[in-house]
């Protein structure tokens, strides 16, 4: 199933990973190097999946997918950060899932499939 | 009349001119004649008063005398009780200069004497106490400092080496993966760069905490852009192009770590360009003794927003998004010199300046190259 996914992530090489990978699989995948720009993409695409990091400038993952939340509420949050103390704030704010950076990039690819 | 009736006496009473008299009357005998005299009151009594003024004019000379001798000989007196308390109250203010001490010989100089002591050893305690204070102030900022760096490090490390090992961990998943000898040397190579950043983040760490303390000296501006260059061409993935135009030779007060500050600036240029070719413009001038190097690019270009933190908020912005524009602040700090970014249309241009060495740059040296590389990394 070819599914609609926003990377948001302030490292570049991650995001080009993570895009390369997904789109492997077959996924539609778009990049945003911040909270706003992320924001931004998501207010002119509907996307199936947004994988979030939490350490970005201006508006932290959480924010961002606050944000996002507010324009959609049904839109599934995959957290993807090496700071594990965000989790717990993460899941109550409503991701679907929590991945603790580094993680294999096959653990992606479960998750979509899990919470997709 | 009553002399004439036979009587005896005095009256007080006035002349024809009205003056004041005394009147003495007495009859004589065997006659009806009397005998009458009289004298004025203020012949009798006129010098009696002149000396009573004179003595109540003496008795209140003589009182204020007496008081002024009295006001004199207690004002001595109390002098030193005067002192005693004013010095105590100086003491109780803080100031702990010694107070003159009388001459008396009595108990008053011992108890001055004694004064001065206590003030002495309470400026010597107070200074000593002072001391301390300082000392602990200055430990206390000492340790608030190192748990802001220490904090500071923490945040950027956790963001930084995170993302360096989420980085190898998705090669090293598509090297396991990969069915053709290109895409496992593709990602070895994304393995290997994965390792230079570690490499490259630790020296970060060691050149914040040395850059401080480390010599400047004349140094070759021009050189330390051409081998930032050669460098960036080396270690990015992307094809490089860099158009440079340095007007003449530049020598600044800094050393090697110069290089770094180039290499982070180019660094960023070719990572937040999503084009396949990344176009960098270099461009030299001299103005108010600084030697400006403008850095602009064909990439996205860097929002108000991140402008503004990157120039006022640099410290709490690196802990979210990595360590390269504080090492790059802290080192040109060091070399008494300075980044901003330029609001421009299209991409990003940082303009770094040093203050340039007088004389050491050779005029009319005019260098316009190109460097157009197509380099891979590895």
């Amino acid at each position: 199933m070819s599914l609609r996914i926003l990377i948001i992530d302030d490292e570049m090489e991650i995001l080009t990973l993570f895009k390369d990978f997904m789109e492997v699989f077959g996924h539609k995948v778009e990049i945003a190097i911040d909270g706003q720009s992320g924001l931004e993409k998501f207010k002119n695409t509907n996307f199936d999946l947004d994988i979030m990091d939490y350490r970005m400038h201006g508006r932290d993952g959480i924010q961002a997918s606050k944000d996002i939340l507010n324009i959609d509420k049904n839109t599934k949050i995959l957290f993807a950060s090496a700071d594990s103390s965000v989790k717990k704030e993460a899941l109550n704010m409503g991701a679907v899932g929590f991945l603790l950076k580094p993680f294999d990039l096959g653990d992606i690819i479960n998750s979509v499939k899990k919470h997709v | 009349m009553q002399v004439t009736g036979g009587e005896t006496g005095a009256v007080l009473t006035e002349d024809s001119q009205g003056e004041t008299i005394i009147s003495g009357f007495a009859p004589v005998p065997g006659t009806d004649w009397g005998v009458i005299t009289y004298e004025r009151w203020e012949n009798i009594f006129g010098s009696i008063r002149g000396y009573s003024n004179l003595l109540l004019g003496l008795l209140v000379l003589g009182s204020i005398i007496s008081s002024a001798l009295i006001f004199f000989v207690i004002s001595r007196i109390l002098r030193p009780i005067h002192d005693l308390t004013m010095g105590a109250q100086r003491i109780a203010g803080g100031d702990f200069d010694p107070m003159i001490v009388p001459q008396s010989g009595d108990e008053m100089q011992t108890l001055a004497q004694q004064f001065n002591t206590m003030a002495d050893t309470l400026k010597e305690h107070t200074a000593s106490l002072k001391k301390e204070i300082a000392e602990r102030k200055r430990l206390e900022d000492q340790r608030e400092k190192a748990r802001k760096e220490a904090e500071f490090y923490a945040d950027v490390l956790a963001h930084d080496v995170g993302n360096i090992n989420q980085i190898t961990m998705g090669y090293l998943y598509l090297l396991q993966t990969a069915k053709d000898e290109k895409t496992r040397k593709k990602n070895v190579d994304g393995i290997k760069k994965s390792i230079m950043n570690s490499k490259r983040l630790a020296e970060s760490i060691k050149i914040l905490k040395i850059i401080k303390d480390t010599k400047i000296e004349k140094f070759d501006l021009n050189k330390s852009i051409e081998r930032s260059i050669e460098e960036i061409k080396a270690y990015s993935n992307k094809e490089i192009e860099v158009n440079l135009d340095m007007d003449k030779k530049y020598y600044v007060k800094a050393n090697d770590f110069l290089d770094r500050v180039f290499f982070n600036i180019l660094e960023n240029s070719a990572e937040f360009i999503f084009k396949e070719k990344v176009i960098i413009d270099i461009k030299t001038e001299e103005k108010d003794g600084f030697c400006n190097v403008h850095i602009h690019d064909n990439g996205i270009g860097i929002s108000k927003e991140k402008k503004k933190d990157i120039l006022e908020n640099l410290e709490t912005l690196s802990k979210r998004t990595g360590m390269g524009f504080y090492l790059t602040k802290k080192i040109l700090e060091r070399f008494n010199g300075k980044f901003e970014i330029e609001d421009v249309k299209k991409g990003t241009e940082i303009v770094v300046s040093i203050p340039v060495i007088n004389g050491g740059s050779v005029r009319n040296v005019h260098a316009q190259r190109s460097h157009k590389r197509n380099e891979r990394r590895g």
